[in-house]
């Protein structure tokens, strides 16, 4: 079978799957009672195993049928929801995440041996089910003779009676599928399909787009309108295979008073079915009332059974994105000089319509933006998972709480940001959270807090880790600084605390006092802060002893554009990213002093030593300037401040950053060049490196 | 495959763009000739290797551009209203060659290209890949790998 062209869209939607199967376990793991969230376990496994099956990947099927049958042992209540079976359950998801991903990575999904999981599965199912015998087979047998229900609307109801004026027949046909039906999507649509040439479906239970989309169950209800008798009826879907049993009802006709008929009553009335499981099923409810919500609403489209438009979307490769968003800068660039001929040859007209255009680029510059920004929420998705395990691994009581997880980021921010966050949280865990006795011992909770937070901060986001735990000992961060020879004890000891803090972020810094498997390999802090810096971003650390700490990373919201202040050096133009630009200030010759024969200024009391622009970048020498005037741009790298002197200041604009190319890549001082609105290109200073 | 090697084995006759710098003329295989501009602004780049004369605009990429002449080692002219920007591909990388002035596309024999390499001096003789004889002219033909120069010896 042809499968490859698929391949793509079975691991997008695998991993998708998996996600969810990994939140569902979690917040049942939270809430064992909830049968919902057990369903939507249930659910996505199922389709899971469909895929696999479908794609041909018997083993991972095999895995996941495995763990169906344990989650529908647990949906019907034959099993107690106990942590050892969602731990299994999770090493389960875990294994098959890990298929999942050698299949994606070509390497096929034998590598895995998953046998011991398969063996500790079945002996939970078979270990309780045994135990609990009497119990199993009245479950198993009763669970078919439960008929869902059809909440008819009473404008489906209207149409059933208009139907019998008419001579015809109404009936509620409740389909059940084989267990072993891979394709349940396709058996529906048979059924739904031999129904529809019978006569008029008025609705289906869940709705046709979820029956489409395999979100069912074994069995669904379809209501009709035919004039065919019920064993007709009966006969055309029986005749379908893998339908294990069809029960059809004929509608009764409404409440005799159909307008007065208070709705709860009536609505459920209909249905009294022959099954002698009238009252709810326990099985059906969920699904059933979930579905029935939407489905009431639409109900006057009765036969239209196209998928809706809820939510839809597109996967595009992010490289076609660059592509639109280049293209869009050449519009812009374009326009630009278009406005240059209209004022020079003064053409109105054309003028005018330019502003009309400007407007259109404008937003199409921001919708192209916001194309490429995704949810944070993708990463840290996979946090709540980790946070327990380890909680888990280290003996601790952990709440792990997520704000903002809505708040959007740049993809290519988002494709980074993932490990230098999970480096934070496991040190948080690891390093910041006390264990429940000391935690106890102190007066706190048992259980520490752990947060991440992210939100929006002018044209940056935030994301900040947060702790209860027992915060940083800047005492200890000193000892430890000096002992690796990475400060004098003096410099040390004249550092305020919070400065002495920020000292972990030094390259080979670790103060874990035992080395543990979750961090604390001396590798830790200083990477996190190279990588965020690499995203153009910031991280810095806030802690109080004994109350907590928190980290915090300030990134650009996007890094194909950023704000820039435009300067000009004789004849030449350079763009520094604004965000490390402190201030410009105006000063005179004599304002500069010189320390050790180097130039610096003060500026409200700080020492700032200063760069001047041209003769860094040797840039040719023009007529001589004017040196009344000096125009200085304070930057910053961290706490780290310099004062770079320039001709002029231009400006303040957005600029897309471009990069200079495999032939001049790694310059030094320069981070890459932008083409100005009037179709130059000028450089951008890599502030770090002038330092 | 031909157009990732602009010495000429396949055919019998290899197509040139030819153009000028100073008096002499040189030339690259067509395949590796993208698009010939007319001189823009070009960005000067700090730090870059001094061969590169700078960066233009490309239809809103950012393109390096050689000094062919500072390249080959020549003795710089002026920029005059037949200077052009020839941008070549060669291994994913596209790049400006700024030229004198582009004087056809011809088409050369192989027959009629000597490969002999002595005529220039030791330096620059990896720059050239052969000399074309065409009527009686002399197209020297030119070698674009060593000519961008990305296996880096500066």
């Amino acid at each position: 079978m042809e499968t490859n062209q698929y391949m793509e869209m079975f691991l997008d939607e695998s991993r998708e799957h998996l996600q969810s199967l990994n939140d569902g376990l979690l917040s049942l793991e939270n809430d064992p009672e909830d049968l919902s969230v057990l369903n939507e376990i249930f659910r996505n496994a199922h389709t899971l195993k469909g895929m696999s099956a479908t794609m041909g990947y018997t083993r991972t099927a095999e895995l996941t049928h495995d763990m169906e049958n344990l989650l529908d042992m647990l949906r019907k209540e034959q099993l107690k929801v106990s942590s050892e079976i969602i731990d299994v359950i999770f090493k389960c998801v875990d294994s098959l995440q890990e298929m999942v991903e050698n299949i994606g990575n070509g390497d096929g999904e034998d590598l895995l041996d998953f046998s011991d999981l398969v063996r500790q599965v079945n002996a939970i199912a078979k270990g309780e089910s045994l135990a609990a015998p009497a119990e199993a087979p009245a479950a198993a047998p009763a669970a078919p003779a439960v008929v869902g229900g059809i909440d008819l609307s009473e404008t489906d109801m209207a149409v059933v009676k208009e139907a019998k004026k008419s001579g015809l027949l109404a009936y509620t046909v409740h389909v059940e599928i084989a267990d072993s039906c891979l394709l349940k999507s396709a058996r529906s649509y048979m059924v739904m399909n031999a129904l529809d040439e019978l006569g008029d479906i008025i609705k289906s239970v869940p709705p046709a787009e979820d029956l489409e989309q395999e979100k069912f169950d074994h069995s669904f209800d379809v209501a009709v309108i035919t004039d065919k008798d019920a064993k007709a009826v009966e006969d055309v879907v029986a005749d379908i295979s893998e339908i294990t049993s069809v029960a059809v009802t004929e509608i009764a006709e409404a409440a005799p008073a159909p307008e007065v008929a208070p709705a709860p009553e009536a609505a459920p009335a209909p249905e009294a079915a022959p099954a002698p499981a009238a009252a709810p099923a326990p099985a059906a409810p969920a699904p059933a009332a979930k579905a029935a919500a939407p489905a009431a609403k639409k109900a006057p489209a009765k036969n239209d059974k196209k998928a809706h438009a809820a939510g839809q979307s597109v996967r595009v490769d992010i490289e076609k994105l660059d592509t639109l968003m280049n293209l869009v800068g050449e519009l812009v660039t374009n326009k630009v000089r278009l406005e240059q001929i209209g004022m020079t040859h003064r053409l109105t007209e054309l003028t005018e319509t330019l502003e009309q255009m400007d407007r259109v680029t404008t937003d199409l510059q921001s919708v192209v933006m916001k194309v490429r920004m995704v949810p944070v929420s993708q990463v840290f998705n996979r946090f709540p998972r980790m946070v327990r395990d380890l909680a888990k691994e280290l003996n601790k009581d952990i709440n792990l709480t997520i704000e903002g997880e809505e708040t959007e980021l740049d993809r290519t921010v988002i494709d980074e940001i993932g490990d230098p966050l999970m480096h934070l949280l496991r040190n948080s865990l690891d390093h910041g959270v006390e264990t429940p006795d000391e935690r106890e011992a102190k007066g706190k909770p048992r259980t520490g807090e752990v947060g991440l937070i992210a939100r929006h901060e002018g044209n940056n986001v935030v994301i900040m880790v947060t702790d209860d735990g027992k915060g940083i000992d800047a005492d200890k961060i000193r000892n430890k600084a000096v002992e690796k020879g990475m400060v004098t004890r003096d410099e040390a000891d004249s550092l305020p605390d919070a400065d002495a803090v920020r000292l972990i972020f030094l390259p080979g810094f670790s103060t874990a006092d035992v080395i543990t498997d979750v961090s604390g390999r001396g590798v830790g802090m200083d990477v996190v802060r190279s990588k965020i810096e690499s995203l153009g971003g910031h991280v810095d650390v806030e802690t109080k002893i004994n109350e907590g700490s928190v980290f915090k990373i300030k990134l650009p919201l996007t890094l194909a554009i950023i704000q820039a202040m435009l300067v000009k050096v004789q004849d030449e133009m350079y763009a520094i990213p604004l965000g490390s630009i402190d201030s410009t200030i105006n000063i005179t010759p004599d304002d500069i002093k010189t320390v050790q024969n180097k130039e610096v200024i003060v500026l409200r009391g700080q020492i700032i030593p200063i760069v001047r622009l041209g003769d860094v970048l040797s840039v040719p020498h023009g007529s001589g300037t004017d040196e009344e005037d000096i125009f200085v741009v304070v930057v910053h790298v961290g706490d780290h401040k310099t004062g770079i002197v320039v001709d002029n200041l231009i400006g303040q604009q957005e600029i897309v950053i471009k990069t200079l190319g495999k032939m001049l890549s790694g310059l030094k001082m320069l981070a890459g060049a932008t083409v100005l609105g009037d179709g130059h290109v000028a450089m951008i200073l890599d502030v770090s490196a002038l330092m | 495959m031909a157009n990732t090697d602009e010495n000429v084995v396949a055919e019998d006759e290899v197509q040139v763009v030819a153009f000028k710098l100073r008096n002499e003329e040189y030339g690259f295989s067509i395949l590796n000739v993208q698009e010939i501009k007319g001189l823009t602004d070009i960005t000067r780049v700090p730090f870059a290797p001094e061969f590169v004369k700078g960066v233009i605009n490309l239809r809103g990429s950012v393109l390096p551009v050689i000094d062919l002449k500072r390249r080959l080692g020549l003795e710089d002219t002026p920029y005059t209203a037949n200077t052009r920007i020839v941008v070549v591909h060669y291994d994913e990388v596209s790049v400006g060659m700024l030229v004198d002035a582009v004087t056809e596309v011809r088409t050369i024999d192989n027959d009629d290209i000597d490969a002999t390499r002595s005529v220039t001096t030791d330096s620059n003789v990896k720059f050239i890949s052969g000399i074309g004889k065409v009527d009686n002219r002399l197209i020297i033909l030119l070698n674009i790998s060593e000519v961008i120069g990305l296996d880096a010896e500066e």
